[in-house]
C-alpha cells in the first residue's frame, strides 16, 4: 500500500531519525521528499538545539567551501537566526514528521523492527534508525530532588533577560563561570547570583575566567561558594550542603552547568563498537554509514564530521543508501577524485583510501569515513626523482607521509650529497606540528615518490582521534629532535639505546626539572615550552639564562660528575624528553664529536656561572635588578615568546603613536593596547602578541586561519570566521574581535581640514556609523607587521625610542647587565 | 486600590527594565529613606521629600515637605494637582515622575512611572584626558595665525603697492608695504622710506637705474659703456657663477644699485669698496691697451706718481693758446706760466724784500718777511687758492708810478703796454727842461761873454732835444731793470709806435685733474711741509709734492696706525663730475657741493679782447 | 635521521632580521650615538665660522650670495622639520624609524636657530622678515620645552599611573561614586548635599591653568570629608559606621582624584607645548612665504 509521509505503517516507521541537528534535519527532509515514512525525534523542545545555543547573531560559516551541498534543506553562511529560521520553515515545508521532547533511553530489537524507548515511557517502532545525536551528549542533570515548578535550566541563552532574580549557578567550569559573570555584568539588572563549585578552586576553568570571577567576588557582585553542592531545590530557595553544614539561600532559578556526558556510553549501550578506547575515538562505520549494529546508521559529528555541510550531505546520503540507492557516491567524491587525479596510478577513490591506510603508518585503523574526511583536508603529491619537496626555512606546518617511494633529507646546506633517507610509510615535516616553526631542512624525492601532505589542523585531529597515529608521531619526532639537537652526523641507529631510556615528561609551569645541589646526571631536552636557569646566590635565586625549546640541559653534571650547579625550572607549561645519563654517557663515549660540542655548550654556560659568581658581591644589586626584571618578563609570557613588544616607561610619553601606527598599517584596527599590561622597573609589557612558541590561539581555530609566518610571527589570515575561539584561548588577551572599519579620508584632508577620524583607530562611534550592524567581526592580533617593509610599525613609529621589540634570548642575555639604556 | 509605581531603567544593553510595585493606599510618600513608598535614591532628594495624595480616580495632589519646591509640569511648586488622565510630570532631583491612568489590571489605579535621567555620557576617555577642548585646537589656530599673517604681511602690502601704482607720489602716512622694509634707509634717502615705489617701481623687477636718475640727474658716466665693458676683468668661475645666478634672477649688471646698497641701516651710505675700483684699474692696461691711466689698486701699495698738468707755454702774442702737458713729477717737470717769480727771493727773511715788507708791514699787515699767505688767499671752500693779481698781490711793492702832478701820482697802466708807451711819451712832450737864472756860469769866472753864451747854448740844446728823451725812458721801462721786464717776458715787435709787447701770463687753477686735493683739509700743515717754495729761485719749478710726501700721512685703504686710511674715493670720484670726491664731500657738511672751480688761464686775453672790441 | 648542527642554533627560529637601528633600545637623544647632534653641531659651527670669515660689504645681511645661501638652507630645513608632522602620521612601509626622524628633528631644529639667525645678519626690525625669525625662535623654544618634558616627565607619568589605564581610573571614580550614593542614602539631606557635591566632583573640571599646575583649590570631596569627620566626632552611634564608611570612600575618592589629576598634569605638560609649537609652525610657514615673496616683489 502506498505510504504517505509521516504516517505509521503498522505502527512502524521506515526510518527513525534521532537528533534534529543539521544531519538529522537533512535526513528527515530527504526521507520526507522520498515519501518514506519517517519520524524525527528531538530531545529538546526545538529543532537543532545545539545551533540554537550558539551566541546570538553568531555568524555561521559554510566550510569546506569547495564541498557541494547536497540536501533538501538550504544552507549558506549567515547569521544563526537566519539559518535556523530557514530550516524551521523548510522542515515544515517538506512536512517532516517531527516529535519534540522525546529523549531516547533504549534501542531494542534489530533491523526491521527496532523498538525505541523514550524517556516518557512510550516506544516507537522503526525499521532503520539514523543516529544523528552529535557529540554534545546530554548535560549532566542535577541529582538532588527538585520541587515541582522550580526553575532549573541547563543552558543560558541570554543573560540579559533575567532581572531582580536570585540565581544559583552550579558548576565551576568555564560555562558556569561565564554564565554567572554574564548575569551580574549589568548591575542595573540587580540579579543576585551565587556560584556553586564542588571543589575549592577551578582546575578546569580558564585562568582568565577565574581571574574575572575572583574580581567580581571582590567587588561583591556575586558570591562564590566553594566545596558546596545543592542538596535540594525548591521554588524559591535552594538547600546547600557546604563544608560547614547545611544552609538555605533564596533562589528563584538554578542554572546547572555541570558538563555533559559524551553520548558514547549510550551509543555503546546500543551495541555499537568504537574504533578505539580513548574518549575521542569514533564509532566503526561502513562506507554507507552503517554501524556495527545492522540497521543503525550514524551520521554527523558523532560519525566524525563536525562541519554542518558534511552533516547535511550525510543526512541526505544515508537516507539514499537506506532507500537502496547503493551506487550513490558521497558528495565529496568529486573532490577526492580531483585530489588523486594527477597521480601516476589511476584507481577509484575507495581503493586509494584503502591503499593509503595500508601504506602510511599513521593512517592505519582509520575508518573509510574518517579517511574520506581526512583526505578532504589533505593533498596528494607526486614528485619526480630529485624534485624538491620543501626547502630549509620554508614556512609551513604541514606533515608529509611517504606513501610510495623514498625521500632524502639534506643534512648540510653546503654539501648536498650528505643525505639521510626517509623510508616508505614514514612521515616528515612533523617539527612544524610541535612548534609551527619553519622547515628545518631541505627534503627531496630520492626516487619517484607519492606523498600525502597533511595540514597541521588535520594532523592534530588525526592524532586526537587515532591513538596509533599519535604514538607514531611522538616516537618519530622525539627521535628526530634528539638527532637534530646533537647533530654531529648522528644516525638513528646510534640513538637506539638512548631512545629506550627516553621518556617524555610534561612539566607544569614553575616546576623544577633540575635542582641545584642534587646529584643526578640525566639530560633533559626541552621539546616544547621553555625553561629558566636559576642559581641561588645568598638566599634569593638569580636568573641565569633562558632555554628555548629545542635546547638541552643537564650535561654539566654528566660531563664532570659534579652536583647540579643550577636549578632549571619551567617558565611555562613545557614538555621535556628525559634521557638517562648513563645511556647518554655511553653515547658520548663512542661519539667524540658529540662530546666536543657538548663541552662547547657547557663552556658557554660555565662562563655565565662564573660571571654571576664574580659579580654577585661587586654589584649584586644590578644582578638582582636584572634577575628580578628577567623573572618578571618570564611571568609575562616572555618565556614562550619569540618576539615581544616592550615599552620603556622612562621614555614613553604616552602619545600612543604605536597604537595609531599599528592601526594605520593594518586596516584601521590596532592590535596593541599600550596602556594596559603590567610594568616592572620601568619596563612595560603592553598587551600585544608575544607570538608564543606554541600559540594558544592556534589550538582551536575551525578554519585553521592562524599560522606562523616566516619570521616566526603568528598571524590570522583572511579566512577567519570570527568565532572568537582564539580570543578566548589567548591567556594574554591580545586578540580582539572587531569589525573592520571602512577606509578613512586621506591624511592630508585630516591634517588640513580635519576630515575623518584622523590617524589611528577610529573611535567606535565613527565605525558603527559606517559599518552595517550585521557585519561579521574578525579576530585581529599582532602579526609583527609581516610583509610590511621595514618591520613592526609600532617600533618604527615610536618617536622617543621607548618601544622595542625583542626576542627573549636577546633581552635575557647577561649582556643586558652591562648595557645601560638611557 | 490606588497607586502603581513603575521604576523604569535601562540595562547597559539598552533593554528597558521595568520594576513594578503597587501601593494600596491613597497616600504615597516620596523620598530617599527606605520607608518611603516611592524610593528615589538620589542625594538631591530629602529622606521624606513629598507626598502624593489621590483625591479621586484620576486626580493626584503632590505636596512637598518643608516646602521644598519641585517642578510640576515644568513649574516650581510646593503643592500641585495633577490630572492623571491628561498626564503630568513631577521632577524631583534627577528623577522624573509621570502620572497616568493605568490600564488592564491597573485600570483603577494611577500609574506613577519613575525614571532617572542618566547624565549624558561625557566625552570618551581619549578626549577627557587630552588637552583637546581645554585649548584652542591646533588646526584652527594654525589656520587663523597663517591667514592673519598672509593677509596682513602679504596681501595688504601688495594691495598698497597697486593702490599707488599710478600715482606720482604717495601721500604721507602709513603704507602697508613698509612691513616689507628690509632695513632702515640711509640718511640721504630717508625721505623715501615711506614710499617704496619711489625705487621699486616694477613688481618682481629689481631696482633699475631709471629710478635713481630721476633725482640724480647730473650724474655722468664713469666712462663710455663700451670701454667700461672691455675694461672689466673676465669674471672667474665663482664670480661667473654668481653673475649667472643674478642674471637668472634678472639683476642688471653695473647698475647703480650694484654699488650703492640701500637698506643697510641709517647713517650715510657706505662708499663702494676700493676693490670695486681695483678690479678694473688694478691691471687696466692689460685690457685697455690704449689707456693712459696707469694701473692703481691701492694708494699705499700700488699707485702711480702724480702726473700734474703743467703749462709748457703760456701762449704767444699772436693769440695762440697756452699749451699744457701732463707729466709725472718723477721726471721733474718745468712749467712756464710767462711770469718771472722766484719764490726764494720773496720768501727770504733778510733781503731787501724782507726789509720792504717790514717797512710796509704797518700798511699791509706783513710780518718781518713775506710768507705764502700774503699772496695766496684760499678760495671760499678752502679747497684751492684765489688767483694772483698785480693789483692785489704785487703792486704794493712793485709800484708803477712815474709822475706826480700836484698831489696825485700817475701810474703806468698794468697789462696794457700801448698805454704805458703813450703815457711816457706824453710826459716828455708836455714838459721842457728847467731854465737857468742867467745864462752866465754860476762859478767865479773870468769876465767875458763866453760863459753866457755856453749856458745859453746848453739850454737851447736841451730845449731842442727834450722830446727825443722819451724813447730812452720807454726803452728803459721795457728793458732789463725796467718795471715790466722784472716780472714779465718782453719782446720787441716792429710796431712804430710801440716796439715792445709783453707775453701773456696764465695761472694754473688745478694741477691734478683726475685727483682731488683739498687744501682746506690740510690746514693743520705748513705750506712748507709739502711745497718747497723757499728754495725755489725760478718760477719754472713745479712746486707740487710727490706721492711719497702724501704717503707720509696717507696709507692705502687698509692702512692703520699713524697713517690715514685712504681708499680711492678719498681723492677720486667715480662719476667724472668735477667736484670733490664722495668721501671728501661726506666729510664736509652733507649735501653742500663745492662750486665749480674757475680756470684762471687767459685772464690777460680776456682783458685785451675787451679792449680790442673797444676799438 | 640527522640534521646539521646549524639547525641547533636556529631550527627555524625567527630570524632577527627585524632588528634594525630603530629597534635598538636607546632614546631619541642618543640615537646612533647622537649622530644628529654631531651633524647639527658641525653644521652650525661651519655657519658661524664662515660668517666670521666671509666679509660681506658693507655688512652682513640676508642678501648677497652668502645671505641667500643661508636663507635657502633655513627654508629647506624648516620645510623638512615641518614634515615630521606628516611622517609621524603617515605609516608608510619602509625602513624608516620615527625615532631617527625625531632625533634629527630635535638637533637640526637647534641648528636652525644658528643658521637662520646668521641669515638675519642681526638686522632686526619691525618687519615681516623679523616676524618670521621671531616665530621661528618661539617655535624652537617651545620645542626645547617639549624635549625637556619628554626627558623628565615620562618617569613620573609611568610611576603615577602604575599600571592603571585611563579607562580604569575613570571606572574607579565612577565605582566610588556609586558606592557613595548607596552609602549616603540614609543621610539627612543637609549633609547628603555635601556627599552629593563630592560625587559630582570630577578631575577634569577647570581650565588649562589648573591642569598644568595641578592646583585644584577647594575640592568638594575634601569639604565633604571634613564635614563627615567633624560630625563623626560629635556623631551619634547610630550613624557611626555610615560615617566611617563614607570617610573611607571619600578618602579613596580623594586619592583617586589625586592620581587622575597628577596624570592629567603630566599629560598636560607633555602636550601643552604642542599647542604652541604646531600652530606657530604654520604661522611661521605663512610668514616665511610672505618674507620670500616680499623679497622678490621688491627685488
Amino acid at each position: 500500500m502506498p505510504t504517505r509521509p509521516g504516517v505509521k505503517v503498522a505502527d512502524r516507521y521506515r526510518i527513525a531519525i534521532i537528533g534534529s541537528g543539521p544531519a538529522g534535519l537533512s535526513a528527515a527532509a530527504r526521507a520526507a521528499n522520498l515519501g518514506l515514512s519517517h519520524i524525527l525525534l528531538e530531545k529538546t523542545d526545538r529543532l537543532s538545539d545545539t545551533i540554537c545555543r550558539y551566541q546570538k547573531g553568531k555568524h555561521i560559516m559554510a566550510t569546506p567551501s569547495q564541498l557541494a551541498l547536497r540536501s533538501d534543506i538550504p544552507f549558506e553562511a549567515g547569521k544563526r537566526e537566519k539559518i535556523l529560521g530557514l530550516w524551521d520553515e523548510r522542515t515544515a515545508g517538506h512536512s517532516v514528521h517531527v516529535r519534540l521532547r522525546s529523549e531516547i533511553v533504549t534501542i531494542g530489537g534489530e533491523e526491521g523492527a527496532f523498538g525505541i524507548g523514550l524517556a516518557d515511557g512510550e516506544t516507537i517502532e522503526a525499521e532503520t534508525i539514523i543516529l544523528a545525536i552529535g557529540t554534545q551528549g546530554n548535560p549532566n542533570l542535577v541529582r538532588c530532588p527538585v520541587e515541582e515548578g522550580a526553575a532549573v535550566q541547563y543552558t543560558l541563552d541570554d543573560p540579559g533577560e533575567y532581572v531582580d532574580e536570585h540565581i544559583v549557578v552550579i558548576g565551576g567550569g568555564d560555562a558556569g563561570i561565564e554564565n554567572a559573570l554574564g548575569l551580574v555584568e549589568d548591575t542595573e539588572q540587580r540579579n543576585i547570583v551565587t556560584l556553586l563549585n564542588r571543589g575549592a578552586d577551578f582546575p578546569t576553568a580558564k585562568a582568565a575566567n577565574v581571574k574575572a570571577l575572583r574580581a567580581a567576588q571582590e567587588d561583591g557582585r556575586l558570591t562564590v561558594l566553594g566545596e558546596t553542592t545543592a542538596s535540594a531545590i525548591g521554588k524559591h530557595e535552594i538547600v546547600l550542603d557546604t563544608r560547614d553544614g547545611e544552609t538555605r539561600i533564596r533562589c528563584d532559578r538554578v542554572i546547572a552547568r555541570m558538563g555533559s556526558a559524551p553520548p558514547r556510553a549510550f551509543v555503546e549501550a546500543c551495541g555499537i563498537e568504537f574504533l578505539g578506547p580513548d574518549r575521542t575515538a569514533f564509532p566503526k562505520l561502513s562506507p554507507t554509514f552503517e554501524s556495527t549494529r545492522k540497521g543503525i546508521y550514524i551520521v554527523g559529528a558523532l560519525a566524525g564530521y563536525p562541519l554542518i555541510k558534511h552533516c547535511m550531505n550525510q543526512g541526505y546520503d544515508v537516507v539514499e543508501f537506506i532507500n537502496g540507492n547503493s551506487d550513490l557516491k558521497p558528495a565529496d567524491e568529486p573532490l577526492l577524485e580531483a585530489k588523486f587525479r594527477h597521480l601516476p596510478i589511476s584507481q577509484p577513490v575507495e581503493h586509494w583510501l584503502e591503499y593509503l591506510g595500508s601504506k602510511a603508518r599513521i593512517l592505519q585503523d582509520l575508518s573509510p569515513l574518517q579517511m574520506r574526511e581526512f583526505m578532504l583536508d589533505s593533498e596528494m603529491h607526486f614528485y619526480r626523482k630529485g624534485a624538491e619537496i620543501f626547502a630549509k626555512n620554508d614556512p609551513g606546518s604541514s606533515v608529509f607521509g611517504v606513501v610510495e617511494g623514498r625521500v632524502s633529507v639534506e643534512l648540510s646546506d653546503t654539501d648536498r650529497s650528505l643525505t639521510q633517507a626517509i623510508e616508505e610509510g614514514s612521515i616528515f615535516g612533523e617539527v612544524g606540528l610541535v612548534s609551527g616553526r619553519r622547515r628545518g631542512a631541505t627534503i627531496r624525492a630520492a626516487e619517484d615518490t607519492i606523498c600525502i601532505e597533511i595540514p597541521r589542523m588535520a594532523m592534530l585531529k588525526l592524532m586526537a582521534s587515532a591513538p596509533a597515529a599519535k604514538r607514531a608521531v611522538t616516537e618519530i619526532s622525539t627521535e628526530r629532535q634528539l638527532l637534530q639537537m646533537f647533530g654531529s652526523g648522528l644516525k638513528s641507529a646510534d640513538l637506539a639505546e638512548v631512545m629506550e631510556t627516553a621518556e617524555i615528561r610534561d612539566v607544569k609551569a614553575g616546576e623544577a626539572i633540575i635542582t641545584e645541589g642534587d646529584d643526578g646526571i640525566d639530560i633533559f631536552v626541552i621539546r616544547s615550552g621553555s625553561m629558566v636557569v636559576e642559581k641561588t646566590i645568598g638566599t634569593k635565586p638569580v636568573f641565569l639564562s633562558y632555554l628555548p625549546a629545542g635546547s638541552y640541559v643537564g650535561e654539566m653534571a654528566l660531563l664532570d660528575n659534579k652536583k647540579r650547579t643550577a636549578t632549571v625550572r619551567a617558565a611555562i607549561k613545557s614538555e621535556v624528553i628525559r634521557i638517562d645519563g648513563r645511556a647518554f654517557r655511553a653515547l658520548l663515549e663512542n661519539k667524540p664529536k658529540l662530546l666536543d660540542r657538548a663541552r662547547r655548550d657547557m663552556a658557554a654556560r660555565e662562563e655565565l656561572n662564573n660571571f654571576i659568581e664574580a659579580k654577585k658581591d661587586s654589584f649584586s644589586s644590578v644582578v638582582d635588578m636584572y634577575s628580578s626584571v628577567a623573572s618578571f618578563l618570564i611571568e609575562n609570557g616572555m618565556g614562550e615568546a619569540t618576539d615581544v613588544l616592550l615599552i620603556d616607561e622612562n621614555l614613553c610619553i604616552g602619545c600612543d603613536n604605536c597604537e595609531k601606527a599599528c592601526a594605520d598599517s593594518h586596516d584601521g584596527l590596532s592590535r596593541l593596547d599600550r596602556e594596559a599590561g603590567t610594568t616592572y622597573a620601568h619596563l612595560h609589557v603592553p598587551t600585544s602578541c608575544r607570538h608564543c612558541e606554541h600559540p594558544h590561539c592556534m589550538a582551536d581555530c575551525p578554519p585553521n586561519a592562524i599560522h606562523r609566518g616566516p619570521d616566526g610571527e603568528v598571524f590570522i589570515d583572511e579566512t577567519c570566521i570570527g568565532c572568537g575561539n582564539c580570543q578566548r584561548n589567548c591567556p594574554y588577551d591580545v586578540i580582539r574581535m572587531e569589525k573592520v572599519p571602512p577606509r578613512k579620508p586621506g591624511l592630508l584632508s585630516w591634517l588640513l581640514l580635519g576630515l575623518g577620524p584622523g590617524p589611528g583607530e577610529p573611535d567606535r562611534k565613527w565605525i558603527d556609523k559606517r559599518v552595517p550592524e550585521d557585519t561579521a567581526k574578525v579576530a585581529v592580533k599582532c602579526d609583527m607587521c609581516a610583509g610590511i617593509r621595514g618591520g613592526p610599525a609600532c617600533v618604527r613609529a615610536c618617536p622617543t625610542g621607548a618601544a622595542i621589540r625583542v626576542a627573549p634570548e636577546e633581552f635575557l642575555s647577561i649582556a643586558r647587565l652591562k648595557e645601560d639604556t638611557f | 486600590m490606588s497607586f502603581t509605581i513603575r521604576y523604569r531603567s535601562r540595562s547597559a544593553g539598552g533593554r528597558e527594565i521595568v520594576r513594578t510595585s503597587r501601593i494600596d493606599k491613597d497616600i504615597a510618600t516620596i523620598g530617599r529613606s527606605p520607608d518611603c513608598d516611592i524610593l528615589l535614591s538620589d542625594l538631591g532628594v530629602t529622606l521624606h521629600h513629598a507626598t502624593l495624595t489621590k483625591s479621586d480616580t484620576f486626580r493626584v495632589t503632590i505636596e512637598t515637605d518643608k516646602n521644598l519646591p519641585v517642578l510640576v509640569n515644568g513649574r516650581t511648586a510646593t503643592r500641585a494637582d495633577i490630572n492623571a488622565r491628561r498626564g503630568g510630570s513631577i521632577r524631583i532631583g534627577q528623577h522624573l515622575l509621570s502620572a497616568s491612568i493605568g490600564e488592564g489590571e491597573d485600570s483603577d489605579r494611577i500609574v506613577i512611572s519613575v525614571e532617572r535621567e542618566e547624565a549624558a555620557g561625557g566625552p570618551e576617555a581619549e578626549r577627557l584626558f587630552s588637552l583637546t577642548g581645554k585649548m584652542p585646537g591646533k588646526r584652527i589656530s594654525a589656520w587663523v595665525f597663517s591667514l592673519l599673517i598672509l593677509a596682513s604681511c602679504l596681501a595688504w602690502p601688495i594691495y598698497s603697492f597697486y593702490e599707488y601704482r599710478t600715482t606720482e607720489e604717495r601721500p604721507e602716512g602709513f603704507h602697508a608695504d613698509i612691513l616689507w622694509i628690509s632695513g632702515s634707509m640711509s640718511d640721504a634717502h630717508s625721505n623715501l622710506a615711506e614710499d617704496c615705489q619711489a625705487c621699486h617701481t616694477q613688481p618682481f623687477v629689481s631696482v633699475r637705474d631709471g629710478a635713481c636718475l630721476q633725482c640724480h640727474t647730473d650724474v655722468t658716466d664713469h666712462a663710455a659703456a663700451g670701454r667700461m665693458a672691455s675694461a672689466e676683468p673676465e669674471p672667474g668661475r665663482w664670480d661667473g657663477f654668481l653673475l649667472a645666478v643674478s642674471d637668472t634672477f634678472n639683476r642688471p649688471r653695473r647698475s647703480c644699485a650694484s654699488c650703492h646698497l640701500e637698506h643697510e641701516g641709517s647713517g650715510r651710505m657706505a662708499a663702494a669698496p676700493q676693490q670695486f675700483c681695483a678690479d678694473c684699474h688694478g691691471d687696466l692696461d692689460t685690457r685697455l691697451t690704449d689707456t693712459d691711466f696707469a694701473n692703481a689698486h691701492d694708494f699705499g701699495r700700488g699707485h702711480p706718481q702724480f702726473r700734474p698738468r703743467v703749462m709748457t707755454t703760456p701762449g704767444d702774442l699772436s693769440g695762440g693758446l697756452a699749451r699744457y702737458r701732463q707729466v709725472s713729477l718723477d721726471d721733474n717737470p718745468r712749467e712756464d706760466t710767462g711770469l718771472k717769480f722766484p719764490h726764494q727771493l720773496h720768501l727770504s727773511q733778510s733781503n731787501g724784500v724782507a726789509r720792504m715788507a717790514q717797512r710796509l708791514s704797518a700798511e699791509h699787515g706783513f710780518n718781518d718777511a713775506l710768507d705764502c699767505a700774503n699772496c695766496h688767499v684760499p678760495t671760499a671752500d678752502g679747497t684751492r687758492f684765489e688767483p694772483i693779481t698785480m693789483e692785489t698781490n704785487c703792486q704794493m711793492c712793485h709800484s708803477l708810478s712815474f709822475d706826480r702832478i700836484g698831489g696825485t701820482i700817475r701810474t703806468l697802466r698794468h697789462g696794457e703796454p700801448e698805454m704805458v708807451v703813450a703815457d711816457i711819451r706824453a710826459l716828455y712832450r708836455s714838459t721842457g727842461p728847467r731854465r737857468p737864472m742867467d745864462f752866465s756860469g754860476m762859478s767865479r769866472r773870468r769876465p767875458g761873454d763866453v760863459n753866457r753864451a755856453r749856458t745859453t747854448d746848453r739850454y737851447r740844446f736841451a730845449q731842442r732835444t727834450r722830446p727825443g728823451r722819451a724813447d730812452g725812458a720807454i726803452r728803459a721801462v721795457f728793458s732789463d731793470g725796467g718795471a715790466c721786464f722784472d716780472c714779465h717776458r718782453v719782446e720787441r715787435v716792429d710796431r712804430p709806435q710801440t716796439p715792445y709787447d709783453v707775453l701773456p701770463v696764465r695761472q694754473i687753477g688745478r694741477y691734478l685733474h683726475n685727483g682731488w686735493f683739498d687744501h682746506g683739509a690740510h690746514e693743520t700743515e705748513d705750506c712748507g711741509t709739502c711745497h718747497v717754495a723757499d728754495s725755489s729761485d725760478s718760477a719754472g719749478d713745479v712746486l707740487l709734492p710727490g706721492i711719497e710726501t702724501c704717503r707720509d700721512c696717507h696709507g692705502g685703504a687698509q692702512a692703520g696706525g699713524e697713517l690715514v686710511s685712504s681708499s680711492c674715493a678719498l681723492c677720486h670720484s667715480y662719476h667724472g663730475e668735477d667736484a670733490a670726491p664722495y668721501l671728501v664731500r661726506a666729510r664736509n657738511v652733507r649735501g653742500q657741493r663745492p662750486q665749480q672751480v674757475r680756470d684762471y688761464s687767459g685772464l690777460w686775453n680776456r682783458q685785451r679782447d675787451r679792449r680790442r672790441q673797444g676799438r | 635521521m640527522a640534521l646539521s648542527d646549524a639547525d641547533f642554533d636556529n631550527a627555524g627560529r625567527p630570524t632577527r632580521r627585524s632588528v634594525r637601528a630603530g629597534d635598538t633600545h636607546q632614546s631619541l637623544l642618543r640615537y646612533r650615538r647622537m649622530l644628529w647632534a654631531k651633524i647639527a653641531f658641525v653644521g652650525s659651527l661651519v655657519g658661524i665660522v664662515s660668517y666670521l670669515l666671509i666679509d660681506v660689504e658693507p655688512r652682513h645681511n640676508g642678501g648677497g650670495w652668502y645671505g641667500y645661501t643661508l636663507g635657502t638652507l633655513s627654508v629647506l630645513l624648516i620645510l623638512w622639520l615641518t614634515m615630521l608632522g606628516v611622517r609621524k602620521r603617515l605609516m608608510t612601509p619602509g625602513r624608516w624609524s620615527l625615532k631617527a626622524w625625531t632625533s634629527a628633528h630635535v638637533y637640526l631644529g637647534l641648528a636652525l636657530v644658528v643658521i637662520a639667525t646668521l641669515h638675519t645678519g642681526f638686522q632686526l626690525g619691525w618687519n615681516v622678515h623679523t616676524l618670521a625669525w621671531a616665530l621661528m625662535m618661539i617655535v624652537v623654544l617651545s620645542g626645547i620645552f617639549g624635549v625637556l618634558a619628554y626627558m623628565i616627565l615620562p618617569r613620573r607619568l609611568g610611576s603615577n599611573r602604575d599600571e592603571t589605564t585611563e579607562a580604569q581610573m575613570l571606572e574607579n571614580v565612577a565605582d566610588l561614586d556609586r558606592q557613595l550614593l548607596d552609602a549616603a542614602q540614609p543621610l539627612e539631606s543637609d549633609i547628603a548635599v555635601f556627599v552629593q557635591k563630592a560625587m559630582e566632583e570630577d578631575a577634569f573640571h577647570g581650565g588649562v591653568g589648573r591642569r598644568l599646575t595641578g592646583r585644584h583649590g577647594g575640592s568638594a570631596t575634601m569639604r565633604a570629608l571634613a564635614e563627615i569627620r567633624s560630625r563623626a566626632l560629635s556623631g551619634t552611634n547610630a550613624a557611626e559606621e555610615i560615617y566611617d564608611r563614607l570617610d573611607g570612600l571619600l578618602s579613596r575618592k580623594r586619592a583617586a582624584l589625586g592620581r587622575i589629576r597628577a596624570h592629567l598634569r603630566y599629560k598636560g605638560l607633555l602636550q601643552i607645548w604642542l599647542f604652541v609649537h604646531v600652530p606657530l609652525t604654520f604661522a611661521l610657514l605663512a610668514a616665511l612665504s610672505a618674507h620670500i615673496v616680499s623679497v622678490f616683489f621688491y627685488w
